[in-house]
């Protein structure tokens, strides 16, 4: 267990301001505050090792929670305990232990060319330079800084820079990293690049990586496990195959057809969603029917050119998780 | 993989991460070469302004408050220096604002260096080099000139009133800077206390009545920024409503101001509330 | 296309008028403390000039109510007039949403001006606590006459299309240059020492009031004061009136010139 989170609560509490006539006027004179609660008592653990998706809609308390396991925030209430300490408490002995990524902000040095910001860090962590000098090179390679490392990040692009602040949130090499939407904004390309750094210190190095993001593509191809959070609460938390399997009541078979009317078709299996005179989408209960069996009787019983099974999507699930907002009661079993 | 992180104490650690910044600093600074000058010249001007007001009134008029010329000129250089030595390390701290909404802290509580240490680094401020040009010109200048008769022992005192006056508005700064965590901004406080302290810390502060005084050294102690210790080397502590004792320690002031001045500033920052979150 | 009329036409910058005015009020915090810094300025300027006038009965052919009068009044026309942060444009064309601000329906020069505008009104508050701590302390001096009263409120009025155009004029390096901090402060401080804010054309020495007189910063604050206090009168009046003017007037065309400039600049070189 390298993070443990028990009850964590955050409230805000911003001045209260009422729209209306002299509305600036009036707040002069008011002291009136309006408290939120960004994150209402949240509990979950992470092991060490771990690649997990923090996952919730804009305002959900994704941040908040990222930024109190990181000590930028004291918590209102509940306990943090991230590799024996509580961040906000030893804050200097965990920024050794953490690096951190936020993709709407850079962490380097604005004026100065990206290497000047890696020797910097280089000699804030105090790194000996021959582990600096190894290190860069392979994190080089990986993402092929080489064209703009000695470009001052003010001239970089989106994607370049986002690869700048993986290196240097990695060069000290902490155990656990933090990712807050690495991959916003990026092309195809640059996601992919991100998605490889960010697999390859998790199971080549062994980094305990906590990824929140908005890409439900990221998910897949990183994540196992994913915790879930809306209005500050844990919606849910385990194995992303599980939720898959919990949420999706219903499949659905596509098949094509050239020689007769598809409108015609029928299953005692499944029951017909849409149809026109080439293609007709059947959807199945794969709890009652299994997959084959529902193919097996359409494919014997009409001569069908194409047939193919959908996939569950993540997006449609998560989609459907939100909408309905009720916590998801049976939790998987984790990594 | 995980490294051997070499234990240090915080405050050799934080001498060190200063360098490293500082140096990073700096660098960016000289990154606008076209900015240099004009920076100087502005620091000099926004202090030249007072020179300027303080010379053409005593020209007209001679005397203040029963102080010639030459020693309000030279009370004038003492605040002038004492203020750079606040501005040329400090000056950064003018920015707590930004760095708080622009989310730049979340930045620093994520390093393994001070919060406060990585505030006054965020940027060198150049107009600094401008205020130090003319503080130390102005007491270079106006010191010989002073009814004082320098001895050693006196400049010793001198030089350890400068500093300590510039940590006494650093403290200053800092303690409001501190409130910048829980109000959306502070910057038109830190320039009420900026201005207050540039436009009459330079006066005599007795002419401000017994309470004017005395709110001025122990509620907003600016007479500790250059007033008491000119009595001291002025001779002139008989002025003073208060024991002559506490003018001749006031270079003690700045240490003690600018410590609860950082103490409160570290308790502040545990009720930031990042941007965005 | 709707017709262009007067009337459209300032509806439309009522908006950035507004905006003005509602920035200041924005933030309470900001606006207090101003207050409360003003009636601690006001009383120590106060204290200042009365002890410099000890021993004194006149200074320059000025008494010590007169100076101590100016010393609070130009205080609280300064907090007014004269904000720290005076114009948006710098901001707007370094972030580069100068863009937006181009193909906005009203002309950046109003646009601006109109901002500006709001800008003052929304800190008249301050100005009116400096005046009611002059009052408390016994340091106003009204007008002699209510014609100097009068004349005077229209030789502020000049005063501050004056500010508003030179304030306006100078923002625009921020098209030449992105490192205008320098010149901000040394006009900033330039400029308050000039306009008499700080100390009135009376005390100046001998040698610098000429200059001064020449320059265009003395018609922001000094011109209207010195016609408060009656100490201009007939053709001194009348000249002073059509200085003012002419500054406003000299400015303005400088302004469109700069504009032009300015305009070419962020069209040709893409801001």
């Amino acid at each position: 267990m390298i993070i443990e989170v028990a009850d964590l609560t955050k409230d805000f509490s911003r001045p209260d301001v009422r729209p209306g006539r002299f509305a600036g006027t009036r707040s002069l004179f008011t002291r009136a505050r309006k408290v939120t609660r960004a994150v209402d008592g949240i509990s979950f653990q992470i092991d060490d090792g771990e690649l997990i998706g923090f996952l919730g809609p804009n305002g959900a308390g994704k941040s908040t929670t990222i930024k109190m396991l990181t000590g930028i925030l004291v918590p209102t209430s509940g306990t943090v305990t991230v590799a024996g300490q509580v961040p906000w408490r030893d804050r200097r002995r965990n920024a050794r232990t953490i690096g951190a990524v936020f993709g709407q902000r850079t962490q380097l040095w604005y004026d100065l060319p990206l290497r000047n910001s890696f020797e910097i860090i280089r000699d804030l962590y105090s790194m000996d330079p021959a582990t600096y000098r190894t290190r860069l090179g392979e994190f080089t390679e990986l993402l092929d800084l080489d064209e703009f490392i000695d470009t001052p990040v003010r001239s970089l692009s989106l994607g370049q820079r986002m690869r700048g602040d993986l290196v240097a949130a990695m060069l000290y090499a902490p155990r656990i990293l933090y990712l807050d939407e690495p991959t916003v904004g990026l092309d195809v390309v640059a996601k992919g690049k991100i998605r490889e750094f960010v697999a390859e210190i998790n199971a080549g190095r062994g980094t305990t990586v906590i990824l929140t993001t908005h890409d439900m593509d990221d998910v897949e191809r990183l994540c196992r496990r994913v915790v879930i959070i809306d209005h500050g609460k844990i919606l849910y938390e385990g194995d992303v195959g599980m939720l898959k399997a919990q949420y999706v009541t219903s499949r659905d078979v596509v098949v094509h057809c050239t020689d007769f009317d598809a409108t015609t078709i029928s299953s005692p299996f499944a029951q017909v969603v849409s149809a026109d005179t080439f293609k007709a989408t059947l959807r199945f209960d794969p709890e009652v029917t299994a997959a084959p069996k529902v193919v097996h009787d359409l494919t014997s019983r009409y001569p069908i050119t194409d047939l193919s099974l959908l996939e569950p999507d993540l997006e449609d699930v998560i989609r459907q998780l939100y909408t309905e907002r009720t916590p998801v009661p049976a939790r998987g079993t984790g990594a | 993989m995980a490294e051997q992180v070499k234990t240090l104490s915080p405050i050799r650690e934080d001498l060190r991460a200063s360098r490293i910044l500082l140096r990073a600093g700096w660098r960016a600074a000289m990154s606008y070469r076209i900015s240099f000058l004009s920076a100087i010249l502005g620091g000099m001007v926004l202090q030249g302004t007072q020179l300027l007001f303080i010379g053409v009134l005593l020209a007209k008029f001679n005397v203040i408050d029963g102080w010639r010329l030459n020693d309000i000129a030279f009370l004038f250089g003492m605040r002038l220096a004492a203020h750079a030595f606040y501005v040329v390390p400090f000056g950064a701290l003018l920015s707590i604002d930004q760095a708080i909404q622009q989310g730049d802290v979340d930045r620093y509580l994520l390093r393994p260096a001070g919060t406060y240490l990585q505030v006054i680094t965020r940027y060198a401020p150049l107009m600094a080099l401008g205020d130090a040009l003319l503080g130390f010109g102005a007491v270079a200048v106006f010191a010989p000139q002073a009814s004082v008769d320098w001895t050693p022992g006196k400049v010793v005192f001198l030089i350890a009133a400068l500093v300590g006056g510039g940590l006494v508005e650093t403290g200053m700064q800092t303690f409001l800077a501190g409130l910048s965590f829980r109000m959306t901004s502070t910057m038109s406080l830190r320039i009420l206390a900026d201005d207050t302290i540039t436009r009459f810390s330079g006066y005599p502060l007795t002419m401000f009545s017994r309470w004017g005084f005395l709110s001025l050294t122990f509620i907003f102690p600016m007479a500790f920024i250059a007033y008491l210790p000119a009595t001291v080397l002025l001779g002139r502590t008989d002025d003073l409503p208060i024991p002559a004792w506490l003018a001749y320690l006031s270079p003690a002031g700045g240490p003690v101001v600018f410590a609860i001045g950082l103490v409160f500033f570290n308790r502040m920052i545990r009720s930031y509330t990042s941007p965005g979150s | 296309m709707p017709v262009d009329t007067l009337s459209t036409r300032l509806t439309g910058l009522r908006g950035f008028y507004r905006a003005g005015y509602q920035s200041v009020l924005a933030y309470r915090a900001d606006l207090l403390f101003g207050i409360v810094g003003l009636v601690i300025q006001a009383t120590l300027t106060v204290v200042v000039w009365r002890v410099l006038f000890t021993g004194h009965d006149q200074v320059a052919g000025i008494g010590s109510a007169t100076a101590v009068a100016y010393a609070v009044l130009a205080a609280c026309l300064q907090a007014v007039v004269m904000p720290w942060q005076f114009s948006s444009l710098p901001l707007r064309v370094m972030r580069g949403q100068i863009g937006v601000d181009m193909i906005r329906p009203r002309s950046l020069i109003s646009q601006n001006l109109a901002q500006a505008g709001g800008t003052m009104v929304g800190r008249l508050p301050l100005g009116a606590a400096g005046l009611v701590t002059g009052l408390a302390l016994g340091a106003v001096k009204a007008p002699h006459s209510v014609l100097d009263l009068l004349v005077s409120v229209v030789s502020m009025a000049l005063g501050v299309a004056n500010i508003l155009t030179i304030n306006l004029l100078v923002s625009m390096t921020a098209f030449w240059t992105l490192e205008i901090g320098g010149i901000m402060i040394l006009y900033r401080f330039g400029s308050a020492f000039l306009s008499g804010a700080l100390i009135p054309l009376w005390f100046m020495p001998e040698w610098l009031q000429p200059i001064i007189s020449w320059l265009p910063f003395q018609a922001q604050i000094y011109a209207p004061l010195s016609i408060w206090f009656g100490t201009r009168h007939g053709a001194d009046l009348v000249g002073t009136l059509a200085l003012q003017l002419a500054w406003v007037m000299v400015l303005f065309l400088l302004l469109q010139l700069v504009w032009r400039r300015a305009v070419h600049r962020v069209v040709v070189l893409g801001g």
